[in-house]
């Protein structure tokens, strides 16, 4: 017995790993090992953005401007790279018919209609929105995630609480194709005219339709949060969406026939096809100062318990840590999994260049979030903002 | 804010509630802890299933959102290491939406949100703290921050939001904001003193909360 005491002495060798295998097995300690030695797992600095590389309307039909593809659908789209990111995003579009035509359709209503209107001009009813479907690639295919649907409905929820697109910018200015005497066809549109005698009698369409966008936006590599990728991506793809010129045929632009069946008269109205101009197109006019800027951040506490240390002189030093006193920071530009699994206070802001907001989200599941913290990420999602905005043009 | 609410209103789960606001109305089950599905299970925390059910039709990506928003208020809140390896099922049925369903979703939030804290008191479920959450719109020409607005004052507003916060020490302290969710056009002006008015409102409906609860549980008690 004496000896089997002596010999049980067990050497515990401290197990190592790399920093990647770490990171995929304890997140939240590679997170805060970083973080103490004033880095990211992304080795970014805290408040530094990933920067963006984007290229504009490379997809759409409207791509070269000399020689429109008319094969193509899309009608604006952004290419947009983020650290390993890539978000593709083109949008589509459709015409429907406006089945209830409010007062505010109608062309000629009188002054005091006009006065009532321009009143009630900023009510969210007076604005639309695009129809977004976000598709993150995983490598694997089946039915979409709660990630994906909920990406989409914010996309559209923002998009028209932001007021970026006025229902007036999607109306379809329908022109009228008609045969000329030498049989070609010529396709008139009321905008277009010089003259207004046309437009006043021949053109006068009792129906109204209107362009209804799609935007399919796809993500490659998603190694973190892409709300605000997918959202800067969108922002640049509706900049540059051309709407296509659409017409109805002479013949049909006022047909109305009675039929009578069991002795019931009924009208009938021609059933015609609204047809999309091949070549000539308008561009999408949305409302320039309402474009904001998407960017996210998260606020995580310093664990003490977690700082590496120091080899050399400095230990002395830090051997009384107020642990009471929690050290926070503020993360700008989420990315990589030990950031995402980990940080539970996350704020994500629509900035507009004006300098006002357009949507914000403050989630406080994880540490304080405190006025300052949102003082300081409102600073820099304007300044952020600011300067995606400049990208645009070049 | 003017509400009413009843808790223990069902008797096939482990706890429910009725919240109503105003036109909104949200009644909320609670059932768990219980077995999860295999691909639900977490091994040190429990599970939660939030189901959000609109007041007409079936649930669209627009529940989906609302379902992620609650997620985010009631997680911090649930005590989930108490239960390893267990499935807690949340579900609110809108009752009325007392808002345009297609435009705004924050009242029916605000409402799911307190209904669903009520219901997890009832259920037994240890939670970590308290929560209140409320409406908040700003008038478009006026610049009025209204709290718990009406459907016609949506109509006009120019930036909405839902507030929710958190509370311990009985109600009285506010330990962190759990969900600010603003929509709209604002400038950092109107965001503080929107949260420092909302924070007042929150206080007052957090105390009836308290109330409601006392008032429900108080009969029920062996003296």
């Amino acid at each position: 017995m004496a000896e089997s005491t002596t010999l049980e002495t067990i050497e515990i060798h401290p197990i190592t790993f790399p920093p990647e295998v770490l990171a995929r097995i304890s997140p939240e300690l590679s997170l805060q090992r970083h973080l103490s030695l004033g880095i990211r797992p992304c080795l970014r600095k805290y408040e530094e953005f990933r920067d963006v590389a984007i290229e504009n309307n490379t997809l759409s039909r409207y791509a070269d401007a000399g020689n429109i593809d008319t094969k193509n659908n899309i009608l604006g789209s952004n290419v947009l790279k983020s650290g390993k990111t890539i978000v593709i995003t083109s949008i589509t579009g459709g015409i429907i018919e406006e089945t209830s035509a409010s007062i505010k359709d109608l062309d000629d209503f009188g002054e005091e209609e006009l006065f009532e209107v321009t009143k009630e001009e900023d009510i969210i009813a007076n604005y639309a929105s695009v129809y977004p479907v976000v598709e993150v690639e995983r490598g694997r295919v089946g039915a979409c995630t709660d990630e994906e649907m909920t990406i989409s409905q914010k996309l559209h929820d923002s998009i028209l609480h932001s007021r970026i697109l006025p229902k007036k910018a999607l109306k379809v200015k329908a022109g009228v194709r008609s045969a000329n005497e030498d049989g070609t066809f010529s396709v008139l549109y009321p905008d277009e005219l010089e003259d207004d005698t046309l437009n006043e009698t021949n053109l006068k369409m009792k129906r109204k339709w209107s362009y209804v966008l799609y935007a399919k936006i796809v993500v490659l590599s998603r190694t973190g949060p892409v709300f605000d990728l997918c959202w800067n991506s969108l922002m640049y793809a509706l900049q540059s969406v051309k709407l296509p010129r659409a017409f109805i045929d002479e013949r049909a632009s006022d047909l109305r026939m009675t039929i009578r069946t069991r002795g019931r008269s009924a009208t009938i109205r021609e059933t015609y096809e609204i047809i999309c101009d091949q070549t000539k197109s308008v561009p999408l006019m949305i409302n320039a100062k309402n474009i904001a800027f998407a960017s996210n951040y998260g606020i995580v506490e310093l664990d003490p318990e977690c700082q590496l240390q120091n080899s050399d002189n400095s230990e002395e030093e830090e051997v009384d840590i107020d642990m009471d006193k929690l050290n926070t920071v503020l993360i700008a530009d989420l990315d990589t999994e030990a950031e995402e699994t980990s940080i539970h206070s996350t704020i994500s802001i629509l900035a507009a260049p004006s300098g006002n907001y357009k949507q914000l989200t403050l989630m406080g599941g994880g540490a304080k979030i405190t006025p300052e913290m949102i003082k300081r990420s409102l600073l820099l999602s304007r300044v952020r903002a600011d300067d995606l905005s400049t990208r645009f043009n070049i | 804010m003017s509400v009413q609410a009843e808790i223990g209103i069902l008797d096939h789960v482990d706890g429910s509630s009725e919240f109503v606001s105003q036109d909104t109305k949200v009644i909320c089950s609670v059932t768990g802890p219980i077995e999860p599905k295999a691909r639900q299970e977490l091994p040190t925390q429990l599970a939660l299933e939030i189901i959000v059910r609109p007041a007409k039709g079936v649930a669209t990506t627009r529940e989906k959102v609302l379902e992620d928003k609650l997620r985010a208020v009631l997680t911090p809140l649930i005590t989930r290491h108490c239960y390893p390896r267990q499935l807690c099922q949340i579900t609110c049925q809108i009752l009325e939406s007392g808002e345009d369903e297609a435009e705004f979703s924050l009242r029916e939030l605000s409402c799911c949100i307190n209904a669903a804290f009520l219901a997890l008191v009832d259920a037994g479920i240890a939670l970590n703290s308290m929560c209140a959450s409320i409406p908040i719109a700003i008038i478009k020409d006026t610049s009025d921050i209204i709290v718990d607005p009406t459907a016609e004052q949506l109509k006009i507003s120019l930036s909405v939001h839902t507030l929710a916060l958190e509370f311990v020490n009985g109600g009285k302290v506010v330990k962190n904001v759990l969900l600010l969710d603003s929509n709209g056009d604002f400038n950092e002006d109107q965001l503080f003193s929107l949260l420092e008015l909302g924070e007042q409102k929150c206080q007052e409906l957090v105390t009836n909360i308290r109330r409601i609860i006392q008032d429900n549980i108080s009969p029920r008690l062996v003296v």
